[in-house]
């Protein structure tokens, strides 16, 4: 064979540069083999019909939660012929929100979002990716009533369909209540009375926490906050970590939005006290841990309030039963859980809950919602699934106090009991939707931070605050309008 | 020219592009594209989740931008604080850098290599290490004020030092600026040098009138490529402050990113996109009709 001539060359490579690009070309613009992890479920039958959940918009990623989903994922499968099951998992939160975005817009879509906190309800509630699921619930015989009462409100998104909507936006999947979480071996240390577990008792309330918090802070020189020469900058052990403060504002009576009143209410006594005391927790008592001052007394960790937990620096923490797999595994010291404290005007606690909803642009919503039917209205399967799957108390009114059975196994030395008795002061008012949700709610650093820094007061913030939401809150109401209205 | 010949020339021709076109189809396709969608999209209120609701709203996110929206202003302020002081900071020191490594030591060759290595380690493990760094209480850099005698500074959670917390990073990344300035510190004829020492010219005087004037060349590349590229900070800032304290670091295309994935906003977030490369078009105009001023190429009269 004679060799080429540069021309000849030349020619060749013309026929084969589009060829090498055109690879590149779909390659970009195909989605990729990684997007399907999970099961390993084939979709190579085309008669099969496959459901794909995205797992990302809380819990339910642990390693130690997966084979609970995908056993019951597979009960599924052998129980419907025809069906496969495949699981999109994202872990980190945020990025699940933008996958599921861009997932959205390129009509790639999830069929079902499970499990999914209220958060990420309202994060797309008024823009309708959720799919309406009362008419599949009303042909199958399926009532909200099946669940416990704090969570029927929230699967109605009752704040934007309106208090008489009969929509339902999703499937309650799991509810974490709240306790205080505290390190038994720091409080026998300082001579101190364990908290109440048993809720609303007499006396234990937010300055009786302040109280014992500050008897449990301490200085480089062993001095509490209450004593001459305490260092507020060298504090080596401290009475609280990883509290949600936004709690403490609901116990104080602030409320953000009133339904129907198209008005925030940001700027109200109630709100500014609550806020303001969340904020003297760190920079007037010195006794909580914000995030910088926990990476003070546990440095190098990638998650600061844990590892001050852990290390056994902390002496209090607000624990979501989501947090057992977390704060509570191998831990050197003892540990228990207590009620939480009453605000000045109510006993609330923050109430956790997660969802299956169904995405309104799946193309197999039949199926989906007879997979949501079979994972989450079954007794036996809700009940595993909550608890094995996603560390939760199961929804089910018949299945909640199961919750301690489920746990007593891994925690014998803890009054799980607490988590279940906490129900009736626990609810989710900091998640539910209002008008404008994500960027309002993007804009309170704007103004909060300098009061968490103790660089200034609620009092000079919360009512720039509600100008500038209440502002971008009106602007919503132009271009947009409330199916009831 | 003979038939043949054109046929030939033709094909050659046809040859040439033929080779060129993964690079052309990717650029129409993958950037000139997206380009020409963003600013049709720029003018209308196209959204991430619900894209078939899109109108056209002409003008409306460009006037929302400029008159309604606080925040662009605020992102505007913040960035260009930020490129104002890193880009000077990154054009002196990347020189000062320069002109070390160009001396002829032994082991150079190493410490260039080291210098270079920001360049090619991941952006995010970058900003978790000077996360690190600036702890307030168990930070390298409060350790290092508190052995000269300076109290510490809350850096990344403060609104006064967040900024010059994120120029202080941004020298992590002079080397890559050096490298530029050493091929044509390398590039200054030695004679030059050399006829100055005869005629008794200063080592300063020498760096002012010979080092300088000649490397203003690569100054000017260096100073347009570190205002586009500082202009568009966004993992640092994603990763360690997310625009806090405050707005304090809500750098204009954290702010973009913002608009276009958590408020799902893509046509607004486009027409910030195309206000952006305004501002940077305006500025490189400026760059490059002052550069005859103060710009020497080798062999240029003036």
């Amino acid at each position: 064979m004679s060799p080429l001539s540069r021309r000849q060359v030349l020619a060749r490579s013309l026929l084969l540069a589009p060829a090498l690009a055109l690879p590149n070309l779909l390659a970009a613009c195909t989605k990729t083999s990684e997007d399907s992890a999970g099961t390993g479920a084939s979709t190579s039958d085309a008669k099969k019909v496959t459901t794909q959940i995205l797992v990302g918009f809380g819990t339910g990623n642990a390693p130690a939660q997966v084979p609970a989903q995908v056993d019951l994922a597979k009960a599924f499968e052998a129980t419907t012929p025809g069906s496969s099951v495949e699981f999109l998992r994202i872990p980190d939160t945020d990025e699940a929100q933008r996958k599921f975005g861009v997932l959205l817009a390129s009509g790639d879509a999830p069929d079902v979002v499970l499990p999914t906190g209220l958060f990420g309800i309202s994060l797309y509630l008024d823009q309708n990716v959720w799919l309406d699921l009362s008419a599949l619930m009303s042909a199958s015989g399926i009532s909200l009533d099946l669940f416990e009462p704090g969570v029927r409100d929230a699967a109605r998104g009752v704040n934007y369909f309106g208090a008489g909507s009969k929509k339902v936006i999703g499937i309650p999947a799991g509810i974490f209540t709240h306790a205080v979480a505290y390190n038994k071996d720091l409080f026998a240390k300082a001579g101190l009375a364990e908290p109440p577990h048993e809720w609303d008792t007499p006396d234990w309330n937010y300055d009786k926490l302040v109280e014992v918090a500050s008897a449990l802070t301490l200085d480089d020189k062993g001095r509490t906050p209450t004593q001459p020469g305490f260092d507020p900058t060298n504090i080596k052990q401290f009475g609280l970590g990883h509290w949600d403060t936004g709690v403490m504002t609901l116990g104080h009576g602030g409320k953000a939005y009133e339904p129907g009143a198209k008005k925030l209410s940001l700027d109200s006594p109630e709100y500014i006290a609550g806020v303001q005391a969340g904020a003297d927790l760190v920079n007037k008592h010195h006794v909580l841990a914000s995030d910088e001052l926990a990476a003070g007394v546990a440095a190098g960790a990638d998650d600061p309030q844990l590892a001050a937990w852990k290390s056994g620096k902390v002496a209090m923490i607000d624990m979501c039963a989501c947090d057992l797999l977390s704060f509570g595994v191998d831990n050197s010291f003892q540990w228990d859980v207590a009620a939480w404290p009453r605000g000045p005007k109510r006993l609330i606690s923050h109430l956790n809950v997660d969802f299956g909803s169904v995405v309104a642009k799946s193309k197999g919503q039949a199926q989906a919602w007879e997979l949501l039917r079979f994972l989450l209205v079954n007794p036996q399967n809700g009940r595993t699934l909550s608890s094995k799957g996603y560390g939760a108390m199961s929804p089910l009114r018949s299945e909640t106090g199961t919750f301690v059975d489920e746990l007593k196994g891994r925690f014998p030395d803890v009054d799980l009991s607490v988590f279940v008795k906490a129900l009736p002061y626990s609810a989710n008012e900091q998640e539910v939707w209002y008008p404008a949700f994500t960027e309002i709610g993007d804009m309170g650093s704007q103004f909060l931070d300098t009061v968490k820094q103790g660089k200034s007061t609620a009092a000079e913030q919360l009512p720039k605050y509600q100008e500038a939401a209440q502002k971008k809150f009106d602007e919503w109401f132009k271009t947009h309008t409330l199916p009831t209205a | 020219m003979r038939p043949t010949r054109r046929r030939a020339s033709r094909r050659e021709a046809l040859a040439a592009y033929g080779l060129v076109s993964p690079w052309l189809i990717g650029f129409l396709g993958l950037t000139v594209g997206p380009m020409i969608a963003s600013l049709v999209m720029s003018l209308t209120d196209y959204g991430l989740v619900n894209p078939e609701a899109t109108r056209f709203v002409g003008a409306d996110n460009y006037r929302e931008a400029l008159t309604g929206d606080p925040l662009v202003w605020q992102a505007l302020r913040v960035t260009t604080y930020y490129v104002a002081l890193s880009v000077v900071l990154e054009l002196a020191l990347g020189f000062g850098l320069a002109v070390l490594l160009n001396v002829g030591l032994r082991g150079v060759g190493v410490v260039r290599t080291v210098y270079y290595l920001p360049a090619v380690v991941s952006g995010v493990a970058v900003s978790l290490l000077w996360l690190l760094i600036f702890q307030p209480s168990s930070g390298l850099a409060n350790a290092v004020l508190e052995v000269l005698g300076i109290d510490g500074v809350d850096w990344v959670y403060s609104t006064t030092w967040v900024i010059p917390a994120f120029v202080l990073m941004s020298v992590w990344g002079v080397g890559r600026a050096a490298f530029i300035y050493l091929a044509i510190l390398q590039r200054i004829p030695t004679n030059l040098y050399e006829a100055a020492a005869v005629d008794g010219v200063g080592s300063f005087r020498r760096f002012a009138r010979i080092t300088l004037p000649l490397a203003t060349p690569a100054i000017f590349l260096n100073l347009v490529l570190a205002v586009i590229g500082k202009f568009q900070i966004f993992t640092e800032a994603f990763v360690i402050s997310e625009g806090g304290p405050g707005t304090s670091s809500l750098f204009y295309i954290l702010y973009l990113y913002r608009v276009a994935f958590r408020y799902f906003r893509v046509g607004y977030a486009s027409a910030l996109a195309w206000l952006l490369f305004a501002v940077l078009l305006v500025l490189t105009t400026v760059a490059f009709r002052t550069s005859r001023h103060w710009v020497y190429y080798e062999g240029e009269r003036r």
